[in-house]
C-alpha cells in the first residue's frame, strides 16, 4: 500500500527530515498553542460592560494538559491568570467540558465576603495559551472550541454601527 | 445596570489584524498560532518527527518522491564545504543512502543554496536554483534504476555535441518536463527561456521547443500548477503555459501585475495556485489572482520577532492534504491558509526548528533496508584454471564474513585493481552477502591484486563504501590484498614460418597468461622461450623477457632449417614465474605445410624392416617468398620416427633421395627400417624438395625440404 507522507527538511545544522503530523513536539521541541481574540466591544466601542465571567469550551484526550487564560479589558491584562488543568482521558473518548472563569473579585475584608465587583471596560480580549509548566506540557491532542463571555452593559455605545 | 448577557466567542475563524476594531468580528484572533482550524474549533497541530537524519550536511534541502521507483531523492547542503549531495531515501522514510555529490558550490553562490528537481518516468532531474547562471551548478539526472547520476545533456545550440545543461529549475507538466533559465550553450544566460522536453523523455529535449516569456533578462522564478494550465512566475507579473501538447502549447499573460517572490513560494491544490508575491499569499484558478493576504495585515507590526529571522525570498510553500491547508513557511514561522471548510482562514505557526523544505514520501513502495552491517575478507586463494575455452580465466577465491550488524538481502560486491600499470578498480562481480564467498575472475598472472569488499542494498551502500572511484579508500577492514599465480602455460605453435629470406620461426599461440578472454590484451606477463638441439640436455635462450602478445611471433634464424629442436617457454609476472613448457622434438621445416600428401601404408601394422611403402603426391610447387618455382624435377626421401606426439624420441635414418622427373606429381617410397621405443607410435615422413631451385640471393639451387607425414601406429 503506498501512503503519502508529507516530510519537512530541517535546516540549522541538522539534516534531518521531519515527518508532518506525528506527535506534539517538533523533533523533541516543545511548542505552544496561542490565541488571542481581537478585541471585541460588546456594549459598543463607545459602551462600558461589567464583564462576570468567562466560560471556555474545551475537549482533550489522553495526556494532561494545563490551559492559561488571560483576561485582557481594554488592553490590560487582569492580574489573575486561570489555569484550565485537563486530565488526560482515553484518546478514542475524549473529553468535553465547560470550564468557568470567574471574572468578578471578591471584596472579603476579614474573610468575610460581602459582595463581588467586577472588572469594567469597553473591550475584552482573550488569550488561551498552553505553556510547559509543572509537567504540565503541551504534547496533547486538544481542542478549544470557543469562549462565552458572560457580560452585563453598564453603558450602551452611542455609535451606531 | 442592565440584565447579564454571554455571548459566545467560537474558535473556528482566522487571523484578522486588519480590520477597524469596530467592524471585526468577535470569533477572530489578533494572533492564532499551531492550530488546525475547523467550522467553530481549534485543535492543536500535530508535530514533526523526526523520521531520520543523513550522515553528512547541515541543511536538508529537499525531499522529493521517485513514484516509480517507490522511492526519494534527497538533497543536503554542507556549510563547513558547501558541497551539495544526494541521498536516496527508501520508501519506509527512516534510510538514507549517500549517492553522490552533486555540487561543491561557488563561495560567492546563494549560500545556503536552493534547489529544485522534479520527478519523471523514473527519474529525478535537479537543477541548482542559482540565479546568477557563473554561480549555477549543472543539472544532473538521478536514474536510480540505472544507477546513474548524470548531467543533463542538450545541444540547444545544433553544434552537434551535447553539452551539460544548467536549468535553473525543472518542473513535470502534463507528460513533460520543462526546464527555465537556460538559453544555449552559445547564449547560456536566457533567464526567461521555459524549455519542454519531449513527452515522455523527460531528459530530450529538442533545441527548437521552448518559449520565451516576456521581457528578456527578466527571470522566471518558479512555475506551477494553475487551472489547467502551468503558471509561469516572474519577480513582478506572470504568465501561463496553455495546451496539451506541442502543437497547442503557448504562452499567454496570467496577471501583469502580481508575480512570485521566491522560486519554492507555491503549492497548487486542484486548480488553484497559491504563491506569495511581493505584497504577500495570493492564489489563481488561471485568471488575474486574487488577494489572500489583507487578513495578516503584513505590512502593519509584526506579530512576532522570529517572523524575520529568514529572508522572505528564501521561504517555501507547501500543501498538508491531510489538513487541508497550505503552508508558507520562513525558517521557524509560518503563515497558514486553512481550507477545510472552504473558507480561507489564516493562522501562524510556529516551529521548533528552522525549516527548509518539504516534500511527500510514498511509503510502502520499493523497500532499501539499512546496511549495519559490513563485510571483512578472509583468507584469499588463488585457483588456477585449465585454459580449455578462450574466455575461460583463473581465479581468485575471496572468503568474508559478515561484521557487525546483519543481512538479509544486500549483496555483497567484489571490487578488484591489479598492481599492472593502468589497472583501475572494478567491480569484478556481485553475490550475496550469506554466501560468504566468491570465486572472481582474474586476468592478471604473479601479480599483486588489492581486494575491497561492500554490502549493498538495492544498489547504494553505506557512506563509508559510496565511492566507487576509489575502493581503496574504503574502511581498510573490508580490503586485503593477494597475489595471483599461474602455473599453467600451454604453447601452441601454428607452424613454422617464412619470415623474411634470412629467418625463420613460429607464431605462438600462448594460452593463459596474456591471453585473458582470447584478446589481445598486454600484461605485465614477459615469456621466455628457450632451445635445445639435444632433446632437452642443454637449453640456450631463444629470446628472454618477450612481451607476448597471443600471436606474438618468435623467431629461430634461417640456419636452424630443416633441424629438429625443442622449445620450452614460461611466463614471468611481477610476482612470480610459471613453470616451464616443454615441446616435443620439433622439425624446423617452415614451408611443409600441405604441399606433399602422403598416403597410407601398404602393410598396415607390419613390421619396422622397411619393406613398407606410401603413395606419394603433390602438386605444383608453391611460390617460395614470392619466387615461382619450376614444376621440378623433385627430389625425395622418407624415414621412419617415433611419434613425438606420444613421447617418441627415437628417429630412423632417411632413405636415399629418389628424383622424380618434371612434371610428375605421384610416386611411391618407401623409408628404411628402425626399431623403435617401446609404447610409442610409429610415423613416416616423406620429404619433397625442387632440385632445381629458383632461389634468391645467398640460398642453394634447390628448395627448402616440404615435409609430409603419416601416422603408422
Amino acid at each position: 500500500m503506498i501512503t503519502p507522507q508529507l516530510v519537512v527538511g530541517r535546516g540549522g545544522g541538522v539534516p534531518a527530515m521531519l515527518a508532518v503530523g506525528v506527535g506534539y513536539e517538533d523533533d523533541d521541541v516543545a511548542y505552544e498553542l496561542l490565541g488571542r481574540s481581537a478585541a471585541w466591544a460588546p456594549a459598543g466601542t463607545g459602551g462600558e460592560c461589567a464583564f462576570h465571567s468567562l466560560y471556555v469550551t474545551t475537549r482533550h484526550f489522553e495526556d494532561d494538559v494545563s490551559l492559561f487564560v488571560t483576561t485582557y479589558i481594554d488592553g490590560v491584562p487582569l492580574p489573575e491568570v486561570a489555569r484550565i488543568t485537563l486530565v488526560g482521558v482515553p484518546l478514542s473518548m475524549g473529553e468535553q467540558q465547560v470550564h468557568e472563569i470567574a471574572l468578578s473579585l471578591p471584596y472579603a475584608p476579614a474573610g468575610v465576603e460581602l459582595l463581588r465587583y467586577a472588572p469594567r471596560g469597553t473591550w475584552i480580549i482573550v488569550q488561551i495559551e498552553t505553556k510547559i509548566v509543572d509537567g504540565f506540557g503541551t504534547a496533547a491532542k486538544q481542542m478549544v472550541d470557543g469562549v462565552e463571555c458572560e457580560y452585563e452593559v453598564v453603558q450602551e455605545t452611542k455609535v451606531n454601527v | 445596570m442592565g440584565t447579564r448577557e454571554r455571548k459566545a466567542m467560537p474558535w473556528g475563524a482566522g487571523l484578522d489584524r486588519a480590520s477597524g476594531a469596530i467592524v471585526v468580528r468577535e470569533d477572530q484572533f489578533s494572533d492564532l498560532r499551531n492550530v488546525y482550524l475547523t467550522n467553530g474549533r481549534a485543535e492543536l497541530r500535530k508535530g514533526l518527527a523526526r523520521a531520520l537524519v543523513t550522515a553528512d550536511g547541515s541543511d536538508l534541502l529537499g525531499v522529493w518522491p521517485i513514484r516509480a521507483q517507490g522511492l526519494a531523492g534527497a538533497v543536503t547542503y554542507n556549510t563547513a564545504d558547501r558541497k551539495v549531495k544526494l541521498w536516496a531515501i527508501d520508501s519506509t522514510g527512516t534510510v538514507a543512502n549517500y549517492i553522490t555529490t552533486l555540487w561543491t558550490l561557488n563561495a560567492l553562490a546563494t549560500l545556503p543554496p536552493s534547489v529544485i528537481a522534479a520527478d519523471s518516468y523514473d527519474k529525478l532531474v535537479i537543477a541548482h536554483d542559482e540565479p546568477i547562471l557563473g554561480l549555477r551548478e549543472e543539472t544532473y539526472v538521478f536514474a536510480p534504476a540505472d544507477g546513474t547520476v548524470e548531467p543533463l545533456l542538450a545541444d540547444f545550440a545544433r553544434t552537434g555535441t551535447p553539452v551539460a545543461v544548467r536549468f535553473r529549475g525543472v518542473a513535470r507538466h502534463l507528460n513533460y518536463l520543462v526546464g527555465w533559465g537556460y538559453g544555449t550553450s552559445a547564449e547560456e544566460d536566457r533567464p526567461e527561456t521555459l524549455r519542454i522536453s519531449e513527452a515522455g523523455e523527460p531528459t530530450n529535449f529538442k533545441p527548437e521547443h521552448y518559449f520565451l516569456v516576456g521581457a528578456q533578462g527578466d527571470p522566471i522564478v518558479g512555475v506551477g500548477y494553475c487551472g489547467g494550465a502551468l503558471a509561469i512566475m516572474k519577480i513582478a507579473d506572470s504568465a501561463k503555459l496553455i495546451g496539451y501538447d506541442r502543437a497547442t502549447f503557448g504562452i499567454r499573460p496570467l496577471d501583469p501585475a502580481y508575480g512570485m517572490l521566491g522560486s519554492r513560494l507555491h503549492a497548487s491544490v486542484n486548480d488553484e495556485f497559491y504563491f506569495w508575491s511581493l505584497t504577500g499569499p495570493r492564489y489563481s484558478t488561471g485568471d488575474a489572482s486574487n488577494d489572500l493576504g489583507s487578513p495578516l495585515a503584513l505590512e502593519g507590526v509584526s506579530p512576532d520577532v522570529i517572523e524575520g529571522t529568514t529572508p522572505k525570498d528564501k521561504g517555501f510553500a507547501y500543501f498538508d492534504a491531510t489538513n487541508r491547508e497550505v503552508v508558507f513557511v520562513f525558517g521557524q514561522w509560518a503563515y497558514v491558509l486553512h481550507l477545510r471548510d472552504g473558507a480561507k482562514k489564516w493562522s501562524y505557526r510556529t516551529f521548533g526548528h528552522p525549516l527548509v523544505s518539504a516534500g511527500s514520501l510514498y511509503l510502502g513502495g520499493s523497500i532499501i533496508l539499512a546496511i549495519t552491517a559490513h563485510p571483512e575478507p578472509g583468507a584469499v586463494a588463488f585457483a588456477d584454471a585449465t585454459y580449455v575455452g578462450a574466455d575461460t580465466l583463473p581465479k581468485l577465491t575471496v572468503p568474508w564474513t559478515i561484521v557487525g550488524g546483519a543481512v538479509t538481502t544486500e549483496r555483497c560486491e567484489v571490487w578488484m585493481k591489479s598492481h599492472r600499470t593502468g589497472s583501475t578498480w572494478s567491480r569484478r562481480g556481485s553475490y550475496l552477502a550469506t554466501d560468504l564467498t566468491a570465486t572472481v575472475p582474474v586476468e592478471d598472472f604473479w601479480q599483486t591484486y588489492d581486494i575491497a569488499l561492500r554490502f549493498v542494498q538495492s544498489g547504494y551502500a553505506a557512506l563509508a563504501y559510496s565511492d566507487t572511484y576509489n575502493p581503496g579508500g574504503w574502511p581498510g577492514v573490508s580490503q586485503a590484498t593477494h597475489d595471483t599465480g599461474g602455473e599453467v602455460v600451454s604453447w601452441l605453435s601454428e607452424g613454422f614460418v617464412r619470415f623474411d629470406i634470412s629467418d625463420i620461426g613460429f607464431v605462438m599461440d600462448a594460452k593463459g597468461p596474456g591471453d585473458p578472454g582470447g584478446g589481445n590484451a598486454l600484461m605485465d606477463i614477459t615469456f621466455t622461450v628457450e632451445i635445445s638441439a639435444d632433446a632437452g640436455a642443454t637449453w640456450t635462450a631463444l629470446t628472454s623477457g618477450l612481451n607476448l602478445l597471443e600471436s606474438s611471433a618468435v623467431a629461430v634464424g634461417n640456419a636452424l632449417a630443416l633441424t629438429t629442436q625443442r622449445f620450452r617457454i614460461k611466463a614471468n609476472g611481477p610476482v612470480g614465474s610459471s613453470a616451464w613448457y616443454e615441446t616435443p622434438d620439433m622439425l624446423v621445416a617452415p614451408e611443409n605445410t600441405g604441399f606433399l600428401v602422403v598416403g597410407p601404408t601398404d602393410i598396415p601394422g607390419g613390421p619396422n624392416t622397411g619393406a613398407d611403402t606410401h603413395a606419394l603426391t603433390w602438386g605444383s610447387p608453391p611460390d617460395i617468398n614470392g619466387f615461382p618455382q619450376p614444376d621440378g624435377p623433385f627430389d625425395i626421401r622418407a624415414r621412419h620416427r617415433d611419434r613425438p606426439d606420444s613421447g617418441g624420441v627415437l628417429v630412423g635414418a632417411y632413405s636415399a633421395i629418389q628424383v622424380v622427373a618434371e612434371g610428375v606429381h605421384a610416386t611411391t617410397a618407401a623409408a628404411p627400417g628402425y626399431d623403435p621405443s617401446t609404447g610409442v607410435g610409429r610415423r613416416y615422413e616423406a620429404q619433397i624438395r625442387v632440385n632445381r631451385f629458383h632461389a634468391p640471393t645467398g640460398m642453394t639451387d634447390v628448395s627448402p625440404w616440404f615435409l609430409g607425414v603419416i601416422d603408422e601406429a
